[in-house]
């Protein structure tokens, strides 16, 4: 029997589905909400307090940081290696030079004051010093970070890990999605593609056990800044908004990082580039949507799609 | 004058009790006691034939608690026709069903929502 349970956190909205009794489920919910307020408070970039903004205000010295942020770092930092750069977290100054400098339902409702008021600063080079015995972290003076979507999978994931010996269990971040193993009959998750063009439509249904999928799209989180269209995916290349052919990128990985970090690279390179890249991770399946509405999908991608071998797996579970 | 009379005993051909067969054979046929043998005897054939209908039947009920249950519920009887295990009949019987038959979604992917 899966039961659900949501919160908000991270400025999205959380879902946690658990192959349980709801009496379980309501108490590993409301764990795990207290789980996401705690990395909230870690990696949050609006709030002052946080222990990201901290680092950030104190670029340039050696500044020391909790476990949990020390690792994150770490994986965000190997992330940027292995997409050659192009997912990192030194992007927000240029996030914030395109007008994304508060929660975006705040930028929302007040859209005029915020680009008004959006800083001109500059994204700044250099190497993040990491003193691994003290956990403590020096930024390049006047380097700022922002982990935004990558500790969003990551919290997604270690909540998915944390309440998995409890029941099978799906944890969604705001789109970014961590799976345990099948649920208790067996049977995968379903788990709906949104369509980025035609609101309220789904593009098809994955059946999903034991990965991530995330979503990297410029549909949604987008605004307009000096009659141009601005998103939140910054190229570092350029630091500007990527201009790219995709309008959204869905990738199934074998964690949320993984596939959050190679949806945004195919979000950022376009189409054609983007599936060079992604190619050389054969075990990677990727879904773009175009703008002009064609779609690229590699077979390991539709291999997940819902079709007759689902149908009689379900009936031989049921048998 | 004497007259030397002789009596000709007239002879029989056809005993008594088998006129009396045949006279009650004939009327027995005339009254339908054949056709009322004959009935029973067609009754009890179409008995025997439904009797050997029976294992067809299992087969076919043995199918579908194939496709929907465990196989355990097969009986000896059942099991030891080799057609009742045959995949193609269960594919067959549950084709029509794929298309329709798709899960809701738990949740939806999408680019990073509020």
């Amino acid at each position: 029997m899966i039961n659900t349970y949501q919160f908000r956190a991270m400025g999205s909205q959380i879902l946690i589905a658990m192959d349980t009794e709801s009496a379980i489920l309501n108490e590993a919910g409301l764990e795990a909400a207290t789980w996401f307020q705690e990395w909230e408070q870690c990696f949050s970039r609006f709030r002052v307090t946080s222990e990201l903004s901290e680092l950030n205000q104190h670029s340039g010295q050696f500044w020391q940081v909790s476990q949990n942020f020390w690792r994150v770092l770490n994986l965000a930092l190997e992330v940027e290696k292995k997409t050659d750069g192009l997912v990192t977290p030194k992007v927000l100054n240029a996030l914030e030079e395109a007008g994304y400098t508060t929660s975006f339902e705040e930028i929302a409702q007040n859209m005029d004051f915020y680009l008004n008021h959006s800083k001109a600063s500059t994204n700044v080079l250099g190497d993040i010093e990491m003193d691994e015995k003290n956990h403590a972290v020096r930024l390049p003076s006047g380097m700022r970070l922002d982990l935004g979507g990558f500790a969003k999978g990551w919290a997604a994931q270690q909540a998915m890990i944390r309440l998995r010996d409890a029941a099978p269990v799906l944890v969604d971040a705001g789109g970014d999605i961590a799976i345990s193993g099948p649920m208790k009959d067996g049977s995968p998750w379903a788990v709906g593609v949104v369509d980025p063009i035609h609101e309220g439509q789904s593009l098809g249904l994955l059946m999903l056990g034991g990965v991530g999928v995330a979503t990297s799209g410029r549909d949604y989180r987008r605004w307009k800044n000096a009659d141009h269209w601005q998103h939140h995916i910054i190229d570092p290349r350029t630091d500007a908004p990527a201009e790219t052919d995709i309008l959204s990128a869905t990738v199934i990985g074998e964690n949320v990082m993984e596939a959050e970090a190679w949806a945004k690279t195919a979000l950022i390179l376009g189409s054609q580039t983007a599936s060079q890249k992604l190619d050389k991770e054969n075990k990677l399946g990727y879904f773009l949507v175009r703008e002009d509405g064609t779609t690229v999908e590699t077979p390991q991608f539709t291999q997940y799609r819902w079709n007759e071998k689902w149908q009689i797996l379900q009936n031989n579970l049921l048998a | 004058m004497s007259q030397n009379i002789t009596l000709h005993k007239k002879k029989e051909f056809i005993s008594k009790p088998l006129k009396f067969v045949i006279a009650a054979a004939s009327v027995a046929g005339t009254l339908g006691l054949w056709g009322i043998f004959s009935k029973v005897d067609v009754q009890a054939t179409t008995v025997q034939g439904s009797n050997a209908s029976f294992p067809t039947l299992a087969t076919l009920v043995s199918v579908n608690a194939n496709s929907s249950t465990s196989n355990t519920a097969a009986n000896d009887s059942v099991s030891s026709l080799p057609v009742v295990t045959q995949p193609p009949t269960v594919s067959s019987y549950s084709a029509p069903v794929v298309t329709y038959n798709q899960p809701s979604p738990i949740t939806s992917t999408r680019s990073s929502r509020p």
